[in-house]
């Protein structure tokens, strides 16, 4: 199982909130997906896109216990793939900069689930990452690529 | 119809009065049965398929896996209707039939309950099964929508144009910027739906189900125009008549399951790729296949 997620920064234009986008997928087709704007406002990119990896961390988990109990229990902690390489540094390497320090909680949740082998972020720039088309709206060309590509290539 | 004993307690719980039971209750309508209904049946099914082996999943409640015939197979069941993944056909018989055997009255001949053969569509998908992958797909759902709008027809010139986006780019900021429609129940809300022609959350709601079941590719869109239903201006109507054109060109589109190795028995079917636009590079399958 693999997850894409990406956020585009403050792009609801009345309250200058973030927009996540995320999906998960499972035999290259897509499983569960969202294009939800945030509910905080984020203020910085970084901020936004951590915001978007906790909502697709907490998706994943639960199907990754949905098929733990049906009996496909996934050994490898599940990539999720972000195009912001500041947020993947923060998680990945524990180390909150000046500016990610408020960010505290949902942070402190996904580095508990990177430590527990729940999930690990890998970079993917963002016009190959399909959850692109979940968050903004695209031109024709990048449109058509997003949505007709395996999700998992 | 005579008053039974669960009616006069409801009626009691509603007005404080204790009808008489020899009242005749004249029934106008189709009765929708008992509120409980949908709990006990819960539990009559999920005690059933546990009698044979499955056991449920504890966050979906309509999820079961199981041994059935020494094989893993998985169960669905949105309420009375089950989608079983197993192996061989034959699995899926005898599964029907045992569960059948179960689920028959001591005074009826055969078991309510039908075989329908290769799920070909479940739960408002419509569901394309091959030797290679498993496509889901709403074509069927997203004709019906536009049938009841009167928006079938494709127009000459959009057939062979190639389709645009579901929300177009230069749009977006103006969607946000300009001064909202009139609120509902307004009457110029009223002139303004009359004038177009459809109710925008009516349209919205039937798009929005499409999004739901398999169609990720409109999510932007239909997050982004929900955020104006409550009052509409003339380009939102455009938006939104635009973004059912554009599930009318793409209305094929679905979502590919790939499998890990190909099933025999099942058809073979030409992998297509959706495009509509030659000059674009075909993204080829998954290389395991």
């Amino acid at each position: 199982m693999i997850t894409h997620v990406n956020a585009a920064h403050a792009n609801e234009l009345r309250q200058r909130w973030s927009t996540t986008g995320c999906g998960c997928c499972l035999a290259d087709g897509v499983v569960a997906y969202r294009s939800r704007t945030q509910s905080i406002c984020a203020q910085s990119s970084t901020e936004g896109e951590l915001i978007a990896a906790n909502a697709a961390a907490k998706v994943t988990n639960y199907l990754r216990f949905i098929l733990h109990e049906l009996g496909y229990t996934q050994t490898e902690p599940t990539p999720i793939y972000e195009d912001n390489d500041s947020a993947i540094k923060i998680v990945n390497h524990s180390r909150p900069t000046d500016r990610s320090r408020h960010v505290e909680i949902r942070y402190f949740a996904l580095q508990h689930w990177r430590l527990m082998k729940d999930i690990i972020l890998i970079h993917l720039p963002g016009v190959v990452n399909p959850a692109d088309m979940l968050t903004k709206a695209l031109g024709w060309v990048l449109h058509h690529r997003h949505a007709r590509t395996p999700w998992s290539s | 119809m005579k008053l039974d004993d669960v009616f006069r307690d409801w009626y009691l719980e509603r007005t404080g009065v204790l009808l008489d039971k020899d009242l005749v209750l004249p029934v106008l309508r189709a009765l929708q049965g008992h509120r409980e209904v949908a709990g006990l049946w819960e539990e009559h099914i999920s005690a059933i398929l546990k009698g044979v082996g499955f056991q449920n999943t504890a966050f979906e409640k309509n999820t079961y896996t199981g041994q059935f015939c020494g094989e893993k197979v998985l169960l669905v069941r949105q309420v009375d209707d089950l989608a079983l993944g197993c192996h061989q056909e034959s699995m899926a018989k005898s599964f029907y039939s045992d569960i059948g055997t179960k689920l028959t009255l001591h005074n009826e001949a055969e078991a309510p309950f039908e075989y329908l053969g290769l799920v070909d569509s479940f739960d408002g998908y419509g569901v394309l099964q091959t030797r290679d992958y498993i496509k889901i797909s709403t074509k069927s759902y997203i004709r019906r929508l536009l049938k009841a709008h009167g928006w079938d027809n494709p127009s000459p010139r959009e057939s062979s144009n190639k389709p645009k986006p579901p929300l177009h780019e230069s749009d977006v900021a103006n969607l946000f910027n300009l001064a909202a429609g009139p609120v509902e129940n307004a009457p110029k809300h009223k002139a303004l739906k009359a004038e177009q022609g459809f109710g925008y959350r009516s349209v919205l709601g039937e798009i929005l189900f499409a999004y739901v079941l398999c169609r990720p590719d409109i999510g932007y869109a239909v997050t982004t125009l929900a955020k104006f239903s409550s009052a509409p201006n003339a380009l939102h109507y455009k938006s939104l008549k635009h973004l059912a054109f554009y599930l009318r060109q793409t209305q094929d589109w679905g979502i590919m399951y790939w499998r890990s190795e190909p099933v025999e028995m099942l058809p073979a079917v030409a992998y297509v790729p959706m495009t509509f636009d030659d000059s674009l590079p075909i993204i080829p399958p998954p290389s395991h296949l």
